[in-house]
């Protein structure tokens, strides 16, 4: 028998037995369906928001596990921690930008550190702020990354950080005089940045 | 045998026809595509009395196609070749009925179920080609209207065609299955 026939044959048995089935009347069906749906649809919600629960507290188990040591209080050469900055242009006394690198081989976790210069906090780093093996916190002055003063400052490891210090606008830079300490959470100096005896104010801003 | 002809140059205006009547004379055929291609009775019919559902919902925009027999079966050949449809659709009808008369007597029906074993084979086509396969032999439409259907051209109906048949004779070829003499 030929695939055609084949087909036809088997199609003439589906016609036969769906012609011996009620037509529903779907005015009356269409609330109980919808009903149903929307209970079904509910069911279907409520399962997908405790299967994603579940799987954030997997997601949250493994962080758990395999998460960074912190480095509460080490020494540049225990954390591998370096610090740069950069200088304004002359006509401005204060620091223009400073970047945070972690040279070591291990994950840091910064959470709660801060920069300070004169004394005073110009940046706390967030709670989990975590910085990878080479990456880089960079934080540099208005201009440098198109972000405007008022906007709050978002961390991201490894990615450009603008921190609000308008030398031109006025004196809200959280950096000023030429000196600039890493500390981390207990207020403890990690590491310190000093221009070298000689150093010129630069401004080309990374 | 379902009559899509009128899409030969005079098109079929449906706009005074009523939802009821538009189901009395499409449901059984439409069942029929949903069957064969959903591949069990129960999750056809769902998607079926889904796709009329969406008909009567939107009625006002429905009626007033060219072809609204063609959007159906579009609608539902679409659904039925979905495996996520499906799943939803065989899932929604267990949640109504484990088992009903319909069925059984559809399960009772002379020949069906060597007939499901050859459009099981079908189901293993190619979406697109089972589609054009359950379209021209279940419901006897024509390579133009089954482009119509499928919102695709002749010739691509005639390629999912030939390579349809080619594959399904290699497959079946030899086999008992489905020769339901």
């Amino acid at each position: 028998m030929s695939i055609d026939d084949r087909l036809r044959r088997a199609a003439t048995r589906i016609r036969d037995a769906t012609s011996a089935e009620a037509v529903p009347d779907f005015s009356s069906k269409r609330g109980q369906r919808d009903r149903r749906d929307r209970v079904v649809g509910t069911l279907l919600v409520g399962v997908a928001v405790v299967v994603v629960a579940l799987l954030l507290r997997l997601g949250a188990s493994a962080d758990d596990e395999v998460g960074p040591s912190p480095v509460i209080s080490a020494t540049p050469e225990e954390t591998g921690l370096e610090l740069h900055a950069v200088y304004l242009p002359a006509s401005s006394p204060a620091i223009g930008s400073v970047t945070v690198r972690n040279g070591g081989t291990d994950t840091l976790d910064l959470s709660g550190w801060s920069l300070v210069s004169r004394g005073r906090e110009g940046l706390v780093f967030p709670q989990g702020t975590l910085l990878g093996p080479g990456q880089s916190i960079g934080v540099f002055q208005q201009g440098a990354g198109g972000v405007g003063c008022d906007d709050p400052p978002v961390l991201q490891v490894g990615l450009t950080f603008v921190v609000c210090f308008d030398h031109v606008r006025g004196p809200r830079a959280p950096f000023g005089g030429s000196t600039i300490e890493l500390r981390n959470a207990q207020g403890d100096e990690i590491t310190r940045w000093a221009p070298s005896p000689g150093e010129t104010p630069r401004s080309d801003f990374p | 045998m379902t009559e899509l002809a009128s899409m030969d140059g005079v098109p079929r205006i449906q706009g005074s026809e009523s939802f009821e009547a538009f189901v009395r004379r499409e449901y059984r055929a439409v069942l029929g595509l949903a069957i064969v291609l959903a591949g069990s009775r129960t999750a056809g019919e769902e998607i079926a009395q889904d796709a009329f559902l969406e008909a009567l919902r939107q009625w006002d925009r429905v009626r007033t196609m060219d072809y609204p027999n063609a959007w159906i079966r579009r609608v539902v050949s679409n659904r039925s070749v979905s495996r996520f449809r499906r799943l939803m659709a065989e899932t929604r009808a267990l949640l109504r009925y484990a088992q009903n008369e319909h069925a059984e007597r559809w399960a009772a029906s002379p020949g069906v179920d060597e007939a499901m074993d050859v459009w099981s084979e079908v189901r293993l086509l190619p979406r697109r080609q089972a589609q054009v396969v359950a379209l021209t032999y279940l419901e006897g439409l024509s390579r133009r209207e089954v482009a119509v259907v499928l919102g695709c051209g002749e010739e691509t109906v005639k390629t999912h065609l030939e390579r349809a048949r080619k594959t399904l004779t290699e497959r079946l070829d030899g086999r008992e299955v489905g020769d339901v003499d």
